[in-house]
């Protein structure tokens, strides 16, 4: 029985685990020339970046900072763990070396999405508001942290070309 | 006595187990109907840009999409996934469905297969159609998307570097139905559904060098209403 129990409390704890891996968070650090701006020739953007334009941290201590995005009335975007290969997640790209360093990046769990046309097909989406968080250590002083979320947007019938949309914060430790 | 009582203890803890299983199991499946009520309510009614008809408002080209309708498809030259050269003039005198497509587009994926019945069932009649990659893939994975949505018509690479020329290619699917002598007389972005591309289709094989220039497809803002076309619509 108690063994019993025990498996029973292992597969419930599995359970709810599963969700938590979920949210494990990814970063893609770029030295050097970054293109952060847009995808070359083609600027329009499916999400704005609402942020904050400024944070306060403590200096040099683990801190964090939540960084919030809006998606057009209609549209979708691909979360940050799709769940097909083919698909092409949500991302931060972060330029390093700015007197700012950002340990890791926590995304929201997507929602779940079918296109009308294609029912049996379980995307992993995000819609409307979300915000993902970075922990970041900033030296003392003022810092702008330059990054862009990078994204594949679709609405109900068509899909858009991956874009770059800017982020840019500037960050104050004290 | 005491082994019976623990065998009654036992049979009464495999008894709950079973009801706790299937009051969980219940649950899950509650839940999953529930996240597919959920995603069917997630699709949006009237989505703004996309073109694909729904029942309530007739289709058209996206806001800022050129409407390339009844002029001469712009020629290209690309390479298909042997490596060999293929130009959309060597189709002169066929009538041409050019589709570009993406190997992260959702709803491409969808009538790619639609697209390979349809350049079997009309080939005869003259019908050819070549999907075009506008994306900067490499040829394994377009080649291996291909063979999985079991598509053998041509497929050609490195249609980004003729976006401008069709219009932008901003969404996808993005099709072009090119008539026999080289005038595009559909163009459609986003996914239709297959009676209708078939309908698009079948206007385009009836085409004639004598035909009105008129598309099959509803005008686009610059012209609503000025295309009916032979489903009906308007």
């Amino acid at each position: 029985m108690r063994r019993v129990q025990q498996l029973a409390a292992a597969g419930l704890c599995g359970l709810f685990a599963l969700p938590l891996a979920a949210q494990s968070a990814e970063i893609v650090p770029k030295s050097g020339p970054v293109q952060l701006n847009s995808d070359p020739g083609n600027s329009k953007q499916w999400m704005s970046f609402l942020g904050p334009e400024k944070a306060t941290v403590v200096a040099a201590k683990p801190s964090t900072v939540t960084l919030n995005f809006r998606i057009a009335d209609g549209f979708h975007v691909n979360s940050h763990k799709p769940l097909a290969k083919f698909l092409i997640a949500t991302q931060l790209i972060v330029v390093e070396g700015q007197g700012v360093r950002i340990a890791n990046v926590d995304f929201p769990p997507g929602q779940p999405y079918a296109f009308s046309f294609d029912p049996s097909n379980k995307l992993d989406v995000y819609s409307g508001d979300f915000a993902v968080t970075a922990h970041v250590t900033a030296a003392p002083g003022e810092h702008v942290l330059h990054a862009a979320l990078r994204y594949q947007a679709c609405d109900h019938a068509a899909c858009y070309p991956p874009k770059m949309l800017p982020v840019v914060v500037t960050l104050t430790a004290n | 006595m005491k082994r019976n009582v623990l065998m009654l203890l036992l049979v009464a803890a495999c008894v709950v187990l079973l009801i706790t299983s299937a009051v969980l199991n219940f649950r899950s499946r509650r839940h999953n109907a529930l996240d597919v009520s959920q995603e069917v309510q997630l699709v949006p009614k009237d989505a703004p840009s996309s073109s694909a008809p729904s029942k309530d408002a007739p289709a058209g080209l996206p806001d800022n999409t050129p409407d390339l309708r009844g002029k001469v498809a712009p020629n290209f030259t690309l390479k298909d996934l042997s490596g060999k050269t293929v130009s959309l003039k060597d189709y002169r005198g066929k009538a041409v469905l050019v589709n570009f497509w993406a190997t992260w587009c959702a709803p491409c994926k969808v009538e790619m297969p639609w697209f390979e019945k349809l350049s079997q069932q009309y080939a005869s009649q003259g019908l050819v159609v070549l999907g075009v990659t506008a994306e900067d893939v490499p040829r394994d994975e377009a080649a291996k998307s291909a063979q999985s949505l079991g598509v053998s018509y041509p497929i050609l690479l490195r249609g980004d570097t003729i976006a401008n020329d069709w219009g932008g290619l901003d969404g996808l699917p993005s099709s072009f139905y090119i008539n026999r002598q080289g005038v595009i007389v559909d163009e459609t972005v986003g996914l239709y559904s297959k009676d209708e591309v078939e309908a698009i289709v079948k206007h385009l094989l009836a085409q004639t060098p004598d035909s009105p220039q008129s598309p099959a497809t509803p005008g686009a803002k610059s012209s609503a209403g000025l295309a009916p076309g032979p489903q009906g619509k308007s």
